[in-house]
């Protein structure tokens, strides 16, 4: 478990966090949500030991964090960098012992990861000969190459094709099968959606929500998004009493019921209205809860 | 876990190899080595044949006058030739064309090409003073009534030999030594200075500052870069000494008796102080900047002392002779690994001078490290526009600029 306990952090006058607090479960896959400037990036520097805050602290298995905690921790920084002019496996390697490995350890998951990374045939080549995707790999591989228990990716997905989301993804899915923790900001919030258990909203240095993806978008129950074949305006529903019915795309219509209303009711007149295509309760998208979390 | 030391040897492991793969320090080594040794080589060899020079005697002039004049060759450590020379007339052509370098004209006359002032101390003017004496004393013990070749005999008894109590204050092995290790100073100074500088900014630059401060500390960063660079700087020295004293082993130059054991230690203590100093120093500059561009602007203020030390230190080692501004600067932290070991080899301190000297530098040392480990632990992380030294010395960083977030 990671804790980040009433964390404060000023920068002239600015504060970027002002006694942010929030907790993420061993094992869990975190989405570290904001908008630019929120925060995120400097309390990422601070679980990471780079940065100190001004007040706060931040608790690693109930303890209070040490040096020793840090080298089990992979960082992949917004800001990405390695040396351009040293050798892909030689790298990998030099930050693998500076977190503790031995040589061997080192060179044996560094030869790992590139191979896993698709990135096998470029280790003796010096970083910057690499296309730009690659050199993401590589930095990938940084993050990862001293086995981790906790990672802290900063924006992991920016300027990723399709193909390197897959495979940043498949990674993350399967460290996370491992045990391992992993706390990820970014703006892609289907991306979000799809990976996290948990989400953090962060906004102005302070915490604006927090929970579990399911719960957060789960909506009220009074919402229905149906389906009948042929009927785009939704015609079946307005013998119902007191519904709203609103037309969206792809001939779906929202059905708003109002107190006490049986969804059963609304099934049974979409059946007998045509042949019924698509009837769900309507989720809250996580975009809509990440406005209505900074808007508050 | 890994510990400080493992940490520390890790970093400048990296550096160590990270430059010798690098062209650019093969193709400078080969180049350094090359000129030591070129110009050790070249001027022993060219030297290793005494000067010959033309001394012509116009007729008539006796036998022992020949044998006088050709007796002052093995003083000055030349071949003298005479030659013989019909009249007063031709001699003046002779020495015109150049045939003869001087020309004996009776007792009352030298001629000579060139003028020699006083106090010149040159081989030719030693030479000219030479014959002169020899001809004005045979000439002189001649007319005194002593036989011709009695007269020569006189004359051909070796000078008494010098027995001295204390090295000469101008030892010119100690000059040598000095003054080799001023230059290399200088030299390595500026190229490993500038390779810790641009160390730093690359680090700063390509941002993977941020990766390796996830891992490490800024202190443990900065001291194995010093160290590793440090070491590499110390490796290239020793090489271009050994290569020196190889060289004149090899062809016989007359530097290898001159350099003695002591000046050579004492000459790299003070290197290992001043590389020490400055290193630190430029690795602080680095973290002021982001880009190689802002390298030049942000090193200037280390250049000034470093300059101001090594030309002063120059002229009064040259001239053997320290002005006052030598003897302020030996006791200035950044200008006395340049000035101190001159008063040294000249002669001008007292050994508690130079402990005093040592001590300043050493603590100063120590002091200036922990400011500059300070400065680039502020600086380090802080990227985009030059930060000015002023502002890195402040307690706590003014405005940081944080990535996005």
């Amino acid at each position: 478990m990671l804790e980040l306990d009433r964390l404060t952090r000023r920068f002239g006058g600015n504060a970027a966090l002002d006694g942010f607090t929030c907790s993420i479960p061993a094992g869990a896959v975190l989405g570290f949500l904001g908008p630019n400037g929120a925060g995120k990036t400097t309390a990422m520097r601070i679980v990471m030991g780079i940065l100190a805050p001004d007040s706060g602290e931040v608790r690693w298995q109930g303890r209070r964090i040490t040096a020793d905690d840090h080298l089990r921790f992979g960082y992949l920084p917004e800001e990405r960098g390695l040396y351009p002019r040293m050798i892909v496996l030689d790298q990998l390697v030099y930050l693998g012992r500076l977190h503790g490995m031995s040589e061997t350890a080192a060179r044996t998951s560094a030869t790992s990861w590139l191979d896993r990374l698709g990135l096998a045939d470029r280790a003796g080549d010096n970083l910057e000969a690499l296309s730009l995707g690659n050199q993401q790999r590589v930095q990938l591989a940084a993050a990862l190459v001293h086995s981790p228990d906790l990672l802290v990716l900063d924006e992991p997905f920016s300027g990723l094709d399709p193909v390197g989301i897959d495979a940043l993804s498949s990674v993350l899915e399967e460290e996370a099968k491992r045990g391992v923790t992993v706390l990820f900001s970014s703006h892609q919030l289907d991306l979000v959606e799809d990976l996290c258990e948990q989400v953090v909203v962060i906004h102005r240095g302070r915490l604006v929500a927090a929970g579990a993806v399911a719960d957060l978008t789960a909506g009220d129950g009074r919402s229905l998004v149906v389906e009948v074949d042929g009927d785009e305006a939704g015609t079946w529903a307005a013998r119902l009493k007191g519904v709203t019915v609103t037309p969206l795309r792809g001939g779906r219509v929202r059905v708003q019921l109002p107190e006490g209303r049986d969804p059963e009711t609304v099934l049974r007149a979409a059946r007998r209205g045509g042949v019924l295509r698509h009837f769900e309760f309507e989720r809250v998208p996580l975009s809509q809860v990440f406005r209505n979390a900074i808007a508050s | 876990m890994s510990t400080g030391a493992s940490i520390l040897r890790l970093i400048a492991a990296r550096e160590i190899r990270e430059r010798l793969r690098t062209r650019a320090f093969r193709v400078m080594t080969v180049l350094t080595l090359l000129i030591v040794i070129g110009s050790i080589a070249i001027p022993s060899l060219q030297g290793s044949d005494p000067p010959v020079y033309d001394v012509g005697l116009v007729a008539p002039a006796s036998e022992a006058i020949h044998l006088a004049v050709e007796g002052i060759g093995p003083q000055i450590g030349a071949d003298v030739d005479v030659v013989d020379l019909p009249d007063a007339a031709t001699a003046e052509a002779a020495v015109r064309t150049g045939k003869v370098d001087v020309a004996v004209v009776g007792a009352e006359q030298l001629i000579i090409g060139k003028a020699i002032e006083r106090g010149d101390g040159s081989r030719r003017a030693r030479m000219v003073v030479s014959v002169a004496e020899a001809v004005r004393l045979q000439v002189g013990l001649e007319r005194a009534g002593l036989q011709a070749d009695k007269a020569a005999a006189a004359l051909a008894s070796p000078p008494p030999r010098l027995v001295a109590q204390r090295p000469s204050s101008t030892d010119d092995s100690r000059r040598f030594t000095a003054l080799a290790g001023l230059v290399l100073l200088y030299v390595q100074l500026l190229q490993y200075g500038g390779w810790v500088l641009f160390g730093v900014i690359e680090e700063k630059s390509s941002r993977v500052i941020e990766v390796l401060l996830s891992a490490v500390r800024p202190g443990q960063l900065l001291a194995g870069k010093v160290v590793g660079i440090g070491l590499l700087a110390l490796g290239h020295s020793l090489l271009l000494v050994v290569a020196a004293l190889v060289t004149a082993s090899v062809t016989g130059s007359d530097l290898l008796q001159h350099t003695a054991f002591v000046p050579i230690v004492t000459t790299a203590g003070w290197f290992l102080l001043g590389y020490a100093l400055y290193c630190t120093l430029y690795a602080a500059a680095g973290s002021l900047v982001s880009r190689q561009e802002d390298a030049q602007n942000v090193s200037a203020p280390l250049m000034l002392p470093m300059l101001a030390a090594y030309f002063t230190s120059i002229t009064a080692l040259t001239g053997g002779d320290a002005s006052m501004i030598v003897k302020v600067l030996a006791y200035v932290p950044l200008t006395a690994p340049f000035a101190m070991p001159v008063l040294v080899a000249i002669g001008a301190v007292h050994p508690w001078q130079v402990a005093v000297s040592v001590a300043i530098t050493l603590g100063a040392a120590i002091l200036l490290g922990r400011g500059a480990a300070a400065i680039y632990s502020r600086s380090v992380l802080r990227t985009g526009q030059r930060i000015r030294w002023r502002d890195a010395m402040r307690r706590a960083p003014a405005v940081e600029i944080p990535a996005s977030a």
